[in-house]
């Protein structure tokens, strides 16, 4: 067959215009497969991934609602304390000292009889939530050859949480020692605080941060009734903890898209406490005092204020810290330091905004902790914001398949901040900030609700209530009868 | 895959090809006006072009979906654009041949 030039030219301009359409859709396709488009990894852990530029967003503005008087948070309020408090009375060997349910909160010690009086929803979800717990260790013989390396691979990160292995050491003594222990005398003296700052956030990349911010500590942040090394104990903060150092990391982000049976809290967890601990003993080996604040609960701080505080992001209607860059997927901790730093400013995105329409996280928790009105409606020690139902939200983890209540995340999955850094998601992180009207994160919001499946609440739940759904399917590597032989009966 | 996505030579040879392909198209189509005696203007070939860069964007951020897990979205992303891109290049397609459709 003769090919003319006519035909030649035909025939190749129509082959470049087929491949060209070919090309782009499996270039759209590897960005979407990508590893190195999850938001927030990059190719590096230099501080190349706090990519987004907060400079147009930094607000001069308190970004917290403020309608009355604010007072620090009683230790007592923070729901691990609660729990851990309760139950020991309720498994006190000196049975004078133990307490039951049909005593009463009214022979409950303080400050647990105050809170529960304040709070009497509380203690029947605490009662709720012990029920719900012996079933999941009855049930979890039904799931464990299903979600044994998901459960391995949690395990395997907690090592360094919990018992005499944990990194960090529990501080022992009172912050006025432990705080200056191991310190070197030969104290570093900085050329300015804007050099302090940039070197420690700097250090902080280099030990794994993805996202850090400094900011001095606003006392209101700060728990009051418990202090670590001391034990219970009303105190004023510490001068010596003037500047936090804020960082966040994701969890990893297919685990975490496997929520809430394949994911753990632990990964992240583990990340940071490393990252907590060296800078903890960095600040110390140049001369300063230096305290890390990390989790579970290894606190004194309230994290996602204080991250606000740093520039990291907005607080989201699931009550947690939502990133430019990692969306909700960002766990946090700090270490409190006196080095003279230069602190970020806070950042206004529109995450509230956002969070106003959307509701797909309050419309997608398992327990309906997540308030669904359209504004913060709750008062939270003299700040109008969102909250969530602890107590709620912590029978959730006793209810799904898990070994042990180890979390739930959904509210991290499903949140649409918490997408890849690939080219579409990009467009929308950058422009949805910018757009004053809100006609843009309409729009996104719009093809969010009506292009993306989303299960019902209760199909994340075990049989019978539910199918133990996740929100995307779990990784291979984390899929027991990829790997070993399982009957697959599920 | 991941070969693919993490390689930092790769890429940079993949849009080159696609750069060089669609100069070959917008080549062809110039050749092709000209075969069936079809003067564009400026402003036509502006359109013609986006409606061509749209089209190629919509698809691949279909499969930027898709790669992601999300089929449906992918799908459904690919269904609600795909419409007004017909409908506009139709129009386009009208315009630009608009004395041909008339002669005939």
């Amino acid at each position: 067959m003769k090919l003319d030039r006519r035909d030649f030219l035909k025939f190749g301009g129509l082959l470049s215009g087929t491949l060209s359409l070919f090309g782009f859709a499996g270039a759209g396709f590897l960005a979407g497969k990508s590893p190195t488009s999850y938001t927030g990894w990059g190719k590096n852990n230099l501080g190349k991934d706090q990519f987004f530029n907060r400079k147009p967003f930094y607000t001069n503005v308190s970004v917290h609602e403020k309608v009355g008087d604010s007072r620090r948070i009683n230790y007592i309020e923070n729901l691990f304390k609660r729990n851990g408090e309760l139950f020991r009375l309720m498994k006190a060997k000196d049975p004078e000292k133990r307490w039951t349910y049909e005593q009463g909160v009214k022979n409950l010690p303080e400050p647990l009889k105050k809170y529960y009086q304040e709070h009497p929803g509380s203690l029947d979800e605490f009662k709720l939530m012990m029920k719900m717990s012996k079933e999941q260790r009855k049930n979890w013989e039904k799931y464990r050859e299903r979600y044994a390396l998901a459960d391995a691979w949690s395990s395997a990160h907690s090592t360094i949480i919990h018992g005499k292995s944990s990194f960090p050491a529990s501080p022992d003594e009172p912050p006025d020692t432990w705080d200056f222990k191991h310190i070197n005398p030969n104290k570093l003296k900085f050329k300015s605080d804007k050099h302090a700052s940039e070197l420690l956030k700097k250090i902080t990349h280099s030990f794994g941060a993805t996202l850090v911010g400094i900011t001095k500590v606003n006392p209101d942040w700060v728990y009051q009734g418990y202090i670590r090394g001391v034990g219970k104990t009303q105190f004023e903060v510490p001068d010596h903890w003037k500047y936090a150092i804020v960082f966040a990391v994701p969890h990893e982000w297919d685990s975490m898209y496997a929520n809430p049976t394949y994911g753990t809290s632990y990964d992240a967890y583990s990340r940071l406490r490393i990252i907590g601990g060296k800078l903890q003993a960095f600040i110390r080996n140049i001369g300063y005092s230096s305290r890390a604040h990390v989790p579970p609960t290894s606190y004194e701080l309230i994290m996602p204020p204080l991250a606000i505080d740093a520039g990291l992001g907005e607080l989201g209607r699931n009550s947690i810290l939502i990133t430019p860059e990692l969306g909700a997927n960002a766990r946090l901790a700090a270490v409190t330091t006196d080095i003279p730093l230069q602190s970020d400013k806070p950042i206004k995105i529109g995450i509230k905004e956002f969070c106003e329409k959307c509701k797909i996280c309050a419309d997608s928790c398992p327990s309906g902790a997540i308030e669904k009105s359209d504004t913060p409606q709750q008062i939270v020690r003299g700040y109008r914001r969102w909250h969530i139902d602890q107590d709620k939200c912590f029978r959730m983890w006793n209810t799904v398949a898990t070994s042990h209540p180890r979390g739930c995340r959904i509210c991290l999955a499903v949140c649409p901040y918490s997408r890849k850094n690939n080219w579409i998601h990009t467009i929308a992180r950058e422009v949805d900030p910018r757009d004053k009207t809100g006609l843009f994160s309409s729009l996104m919001l719009g093809m969010q609700k009506n292009f993306f499946d989303y299960p019902d609440a209760e199909q994340y739940l075990p049989h019978p209530d539910g199918d133990n759904l996740t929100y995307q399917n779990a990784p291979d590597w984390l899929l027991t009868e990829e790997w070993c032989n399982v009957e697959k009966d599920w | 895959m991941e070969n693919i996505t993490t390689s930092t030579f790769l890429p940079a040879i993949f849009w080159l090809i696609m750069g060089m392909l669609n100069l070959i198209f917008i080549l062809f189509l110039r050749w092709w006006f000209r075969e069936l005696n079809v003067k564009l203007t400026k402003i036509k070939w502006l359109c013609l072009i986006g409606w061509w860069v749209i089209l190629l964007l919509t698809i691949c951020a279909s499969f930027t979906l898709i790669g992601e897990d999300e089929l449906q979205a992918g799908l459904r992303f690919f269904g609600f654009f795909l419409i007004p891109l017909l409908i506009s290049g139709f129009i386009i397609f009208r315009w630009i041949f608009k004395k041909i459709i008339i002669k005939s």
